[in-house]
């Protein structure tokens, strides 16, 4: 048996016994999970197309993306639940993908949690130490410990289905950290909280996080809790990664149109490239010129483009009228959102962007039906090929 | 408790009159149910076990006799002690192999799944005495069994002792079982998530410590029931015993039926009756304990 266990602090024994390597050194600087052409087929169905990825140790990671789009397959072959069609998973630089589950250095935690219904609180919390053959009174100690670090003292008698869903959730932390995995993977672990609770998981995930220092990585569909958390994002589209990057480089650097629509609103346009400088795109669209900035460097001219502005890139009513990057258009409707402002402008026929704006005390002179005029800075327009998606949004 | 009170409660709101006259009615069915199938049989049984014998006539005076006959008699408690094994070899037997078939089907994509326990289930939907004929066919001196073993050269003449002994009486009663057994056992498999599985996989448990932990536990009032339900069947039934037991190795069933019958001592059959649904009562709550504590138990 690998897993035999040696007496020792909280923080260091965990897995590193369950893999019969003890390359200390490579530890160190390998990352905490590297993926290679890893993919997965059901059928004919593509579920993870040729994932190339790799977090670094102590990194809260999150794979964003819509549902269906094989991020939880993803995870699941990371934590050994899922076999790969090709690819391979590397866990600190040792190669995996053939290890089974309970041999992998890494703990899920379950979107419906799949507590042991015939155990207890403790029971549960307990389980992963048993199996890894630890002397009881140790076990217990590290037991109380993680319970009470997820605020679940007391509580260690229940049952799971005494326990209202946060208490699960939390009992579900509490299972998958205490025996010290190097990785804690998390399928929507908060999908099935109400909003309140799931700020306030929120809160403890990423204070468990800064606690116990180990890797985390989360698959989520909600982009403002992969944005109030992660480090770093990997943004899926059917079975792709589509870009990889901090929650600021996402939102302000999208590579592809899908990264750009998926995080965020963003306000968008068809036209045709009339010159380019490099990165420097002007393009027509109808009665619209618009200089922009291109996501995937120089494109000849004529070609097909559309282009997105965040709506709170534009801005109303100002002394401007330059003929570029300016667009004369009805106000439809503002609508009044506390600390911000919400315009729906037509800016050509049929085609409707939002415009946020900050609000003051001032009250807003702008009413619908009214002409105005917005702008917006060339740095803020992005410019996306057709070829930059692979599946074209409807426009 | 507490929910059923309020219910209770609430529900009382509504138009009393009407409802007491609803509740009358419900109660007054179930209670003359209870009465039809429940008091009266048992009560004829518990009269009849203390009645007496005077020749051939039932005495209908408080007494112990029927009782004292089967302490008296060791032939009655080698009977019943036989029975009451055969009964339990039977039960094991029976949740031995519907366990095992029992996971499997559980396990399958749910389209399968329905389709494999309509076909476990297909034997009940023969008459119970076509089934127990059906053995007298297969193991009998010409039977099909025979028949293929003599045919492969296994054997030169037919094996007799296949039918009319407690083998056949055996393979019967766990043949009859196991559909009933399959049911409650498949139900409790089939409750259990993949993703608890997954997770004890997750957390460290090999597949057999997965089995062991997790899914067992958590099947084990599915197989008190299985169990239970093989048990009582086996215990009581005096059909299979006589169509295929022969004359070795008499159960209490067929005693019994002769006590009402060519032996004709109604009050020792009730006393045995009864002695056998005590035997049962005792063993089915011990059995249902053990499965519940089991499931519970960490």
């Amino acid at each position: 048996m690998s897993s035999e266990h040696h007496s020792g602090s909280l923080i260091d024994n965990a897995s590193r016994s369950k893999d019969d390597q003890s390359g200390d050194s490579a530890t160190g600087q390998s990352p905490a999970i590297e993926l290679r052409g890893l993919s997965k087929k059901y059928g004919d169905l593509d579920a993870v197309r040729q994932l190339e990825l790799s977090i670094r140790s102590g990194e809260f990671f999150t794979l964003l993306g819509p549902s269906g789009c094989g991020k939880s397959t993803t995870l699941r072959m990371v934590a050994g639940l899922e076999a790969p069609t090709e690819g391979q998973v590397y866990l600190e630089g040792k190669d995996v993908t053939a290890t089974a589950p309970e041999r992998r250095s890494t703990s899920t935690v379950f979107q419906d949690y799949a507590l042991f219904p015939h155990l207890t609180v403790l029971g549960n919390v307990l389980f992963p130490l048993r199996m890894k053959r630890l002397p009881r009174s140790e076990g217990l100690d590290k037991a109380n410990k993680i319970l009470q670090l997820v605020g679940l003292a007391g509580l260690e008698d229940r049952r799971p289905e005494q326990l209202s869903g946060g208490q699960r959730q939390r009992v579900a932390l509490a299972r998958s950290l205490v025996w010290r995995p190097r990785a804690l993977l998390l399928d929507e672990p908060l999908a099935a909280l109400d909003f309140q609770l799931r700020r306030e998981m929120q809160d403890m995930l990423k204070e468990l996080q800064s606690e116990v220092g180990i890797t985390f990585m989360l698959v989520t569909h909600d982009q403002t809790e992969a944005f109030s958390l992660s480090d770093r994002i990997g943004v899926m589209n059917d079975g792709r990664l589509e870009q990889v990057g901090t929650p600021h480089e996402l939102y302000y650097q999208p590579r592809t149109l899908f990264v750009a629509t998926f995080l965020g609103n963003i306000n968008l346009i068809r036209g045709q490239v009339e010159s380019s400088d490099n990165d420097r795109v002007v393009a027509r669209c109808g009665p619209l010129r618009v200089a922009g900035r291109s996501v995937s460097g120089s494109i000849p001219p004529g070609t097909d483009v559309t282009i997105g502005i965040r709506p709170e890139s534009i801005r109303q009513n100002a002394a401007h009228t330059a003929a570029i990057n300016t667009a004369t258009c009805r106000v439809l409707s503002t609508t009044f959102l506390g600390s911000q402002e919400v315009t729906l402008l037509e800016i050509a026929p049929g085609i409707h962007w939002r415009c946020y704006e900050e609000r003051g005390r001032t009250t807003s002179n702008i009413k619908g039906g009214r002409t105005m005029t917005a702008t917006w800075d060339a740095e803020d327009a992005l410019i996306f090929t057709d070829s930059d998606d692979k599946k074209k949004l409807p426009l | 408790m507490k929910t059923t009170e309020t219910e209770r409660a609430t529900r009382s709101q509504g138009s009393p009159r009407g409802d007491a006259g609803v509740r009358l009615a419900l109660n007054g069915t179930l209670l003359l149910w209870l009465v039809v199938f429940v008091v009266l049989p048992l009560g004829s049984v518990l009269a009849n076990a203390f009645w007496t014998m005077d020749g051939a006539f039932v005495v209908k005076d408080l007494s112990l006799t029927s009782f004292s006959t089967i302490l008296e008699n060791p032939v009655y408690g080698k009977v019943l002690l036989r029975t009451l094994v055969n009964a339990l070899l039977v039960a094991f037997v029976a949740v031995a192999l519907a366990y095992p078939l029992a996971y499997l089907v559980s396990r399958e994509s749910s389209r399968i799944r329905n389709r494999l326990v309509v076909l476990v289930l297909l034997p009940l939907w023969m008459g119970y005495l076509m089934r127990i004929f059906a053995w007298q066919i297969l193991l009998g001196r010409q039977g099909i069994v025979n028949s293929v073993l003599m045919w492969l050269g296994v054997t030169n003449e037919p094996i007799g002792g296949l039918l009319y002994g407690p083998v056949s009486v055996w393979i019967a009663l766990v043949q009859i079982s196991i559909p009933f057994v399959f049911v409650p056992i498949y139900l409790s498999l089939e409750r259990i998530p993949d993703g608890i599985i997954e997770s004890s996989r997750d957390l460290g448990a090999s597949p057999r410590k997965s089995f062991t932990r997790i899914v067992l536990p958590l099947s084990a009032p599915g197989i008190a029931i299985g169990f239970v339900f093989a048990f009582i069947q086996a215990f009581g039934d005096y059909v299979t015993p006589t169509l295929l037991g022969g004359s070795r190795g008499i159960l209490i069933g067929r005693v019994i039926v002769s006590q009402f019958g060519i032996a004709y001592n109604p009050p020792l059959g009730a006393a045995l009756g009864l002695i056998v649904l005590a035997v049962t009562v005792v063993s089915v709550v011990v059995v249902l304990r053990l499965g519940a504590r089991e499931a519970v138990l960490e």
